[in-house]
């Protein structure tokens, strides 16, 4: 792994990362990467196995939840009922 | 140090659990290890209202029992902060579920402890705010991520406490510090209220002196609730009834990085258990050690999902005032730790286009031949034992800056989490130098009650 990929990785991830992490990262995440390569050498049998999950449904009933009001003051910036956040959609 | 049945004993002796929960409150007042992120300033309060619920003759097993919580365990108008900088605000708006059962029981909640940032460490060192002291020896880590928990217990600041499971992060911090420590069965305790990490993985459960004390909080959290999509329905838990008394042992467990004390300590439980009637095999499990590295590519996988959520919106701290692209990644690369965010690109990388099938779909597929693998040997065996730990606790700063040793450390544990089934870590003995070691008893899915009877087998005979 090289700086540069480390740098798409934290833009997809939205993570700041300075430069000088940035060879330091890609060294731990090669010696990670190393390691957990050994699973590729693991043969599948069967993959008709590996869904497992199932659907869980529940009643289509109103029940009580947090007060949206609780939730907001939870926001680190907020102003009467709505969370305050920088402007999105351009000029 | 007091169990339970103590507390209970001195409460029908005529004690105020008042009285009992302000001596608890000052013990863990006056501690120096950084076992508590905070203290809550209500115990008095709670406490009160446990005398009420013994009053109106609705008391519990755990009714005036001094508990501890992790810091990623939410209770309501409580601050709950994972030990991150990023949620140094936060203040829960609910009950965790869990939290709600302990409360309902008359429990005293008496703080939130120290641990990783996000439950991300085997050490306790990932935390915002210190490592937290092994109450056994200072000079060494508790074990994490639950470390705090472990060592409230450990050091009698509270009787039993709660962690957090994921990839040993209850095992591993109670063969630290001494302690009985469980991961129960994926599924059976609700996870509505845990911040969380790995949601395949995750689960939250009990820290205690004695296999009773732990099976006595387990039942009290255990309950089916809606909250949580996979919690399983309490007529669903089926798990073998008859105990077999036959355990297996995984073959080549014994790698170089096992300290020989640990070794030893495991031979002489084997032995003991013998004596008590259990015959004993060796068995092939030839996927066991691949278990660590599906964990660090699922794990991270669902670290990186699941903390998108702190983006500095929603919860907590907020840095940074420019675009809200810089808002996130500013925010988030400035409260969260290095591990945090290792893990965070880490997960990113395998769940990417054109990695996803060799990292993130592969990881599944091997999951599902470790899971089958011991679904079949329980088919004839009770249990798996292996030592909690390949080491006892280990010295502060020994492993903080290589994070592929630190993972190594949970090597024995990580298999359950990733099987979803239960283990329990039994304190088996002490190295020459007077440190902790742990046994580990893995069962089959809803097989607690195995566990429990093994475990008591093992503290038994210690």
């Amino acid at each position: 792994m090289n700086t540069d990929q480390v740098k798409k990785l934290a833009h997809l991830a939205r993570l700041s990362v300075s430069d000088a992490e940035l060879e330091a990262l890609a060294k731990e995440m090669d010696s990670i990467l190393g390691f957990v390569d050994e699973i590729q050498k693991v043969e599948i049998p069967d993959m008709a196995t590996v869904l497992g999950d199932t659907n869980i449904f529940r009643d289509d009933v109103v029940a009580p939840i947090v007060p949206t009001h609780d939730l907001i003051e939870a926001a680190p910036m907020h102003q009467d009922h709505f969370v305050k956040v920088p402007k999105v959609i351009g000029e | 140090m007091e169990t339970i049945a103590d507390i209970q004993n001195k409460i029908q002796a005529g004690e105020r659990i008042l009285d009992i929960a302000r001596e608890y409150e000052a013990k863990a007042r006056a501690d120096t290890r950084n076992i508590f992120r905070e203290v809550f300033a209500d115990i008095e309060a709670q406490a009160l209202a446990a005398e009420e619920i013994l009053k109106s003759g609705k008391g519990t097993a755990l009714t005036g029992v001094p508990v501890a919580i992790k810091d990623n365990i939410l209770f309501a108008e409580h601050h709950a902060g994972a030990s991150s900088k990023i949620l140094e605000d936060y203040i829960a708006s609910y009950d965790s579920t869990a939290v709600a059962a302990l409360r309902a029981a008359g429990a005293i909640i008496i703080g939130r402890t120290n641990m990783d940032e996000f439950a991300m460490g085997s050490s306790t060192e990932n935390s915002a705010y210190g490592v937290t002291k092994n109450p056994i020896d200072e000079t060494k880590v508790p074990g994490g991520s639950s470390g705090g928990s472990a060592a409230a217990v450990a050091a009698g600041l509270a009787v039993v406490a709660l962690g957090s499971d994921t990839g040993g992060s209850i095992r591993q911090p109670a063969a630290f510090c001494g302690v009985v420590g469980m991961l129960p069965t994926y599924g059976t305790v609700s996870r509505h209220g845990l911040m969380a990490m790995g949601s395949s993985l995750d689960v939250i459960g009990p820290f205690a002196h004695t296999i009773s004390d732990a099976q006595t909080l387990y039942d009290v959290i255990s309950t089916y609730d809606a909250h949580d999509s996979t919690c399983v329905p309490v007529e669903k838990r089926l798990a073998p009834k008859e105990l077999k008394k036959h355990i297996a042992v995984p073959k080549g467990i014994w790698n170089d990085g096992v300290d020989p004390e640990v070794k030893a300590n495991f031979e002489v439980t084997v032995t003991k258990l013998k004596s008590q009637g259990y015959t004993i095999d060796e068995i092939e499990l030839p996927h066991f050690a691949n278990a660590l590295a599906v964990y660090y590519i699922l794990m991270p996988a669902e670290v990186s999902s699941n903390l998108a959520r702190f983006d500095g919106i929603r919860y907590g701290s907020r840095v940074g005032e420019g675009s809200i692209h810089d808002l996130y990644g500013d925010t988030r690369g400035a409260l969260f730790g290095p591990e945090t965010r290792r893990r965070i690109l880490l997960g990113t990388y395998v769940l990417s286009h054109g990695y996803y099938d060799a990292y993130y779909n592969k990881a599944i597929a091997v999951r599902m031949v470790i899971r089958a693998e011991l679904e079949k040997a329980f088919e004839t065996y009770d249990a798996i034992i292996t030592p909690t730990t390949p080491t006892p606790a280990f010295g502060i700063g020994e492993k903080a800056n290589h994070p592929l040793a630190m993972y190594l450390s949970d090597l024995y544990t990580v298999p359950a989490n990733i099987a979803q089934v239960p283990a329990l870590s039994v304190p088996s003995g002490m190295t020459v130098s007077g440190l902790p070691l742990g046994v580990q008893v893995i069962g089959p899915q809803f097989g607690e009650q195995i566990l429990f009877t093994i475990g008591a087998s093992i503290e038994h005979i210690r």
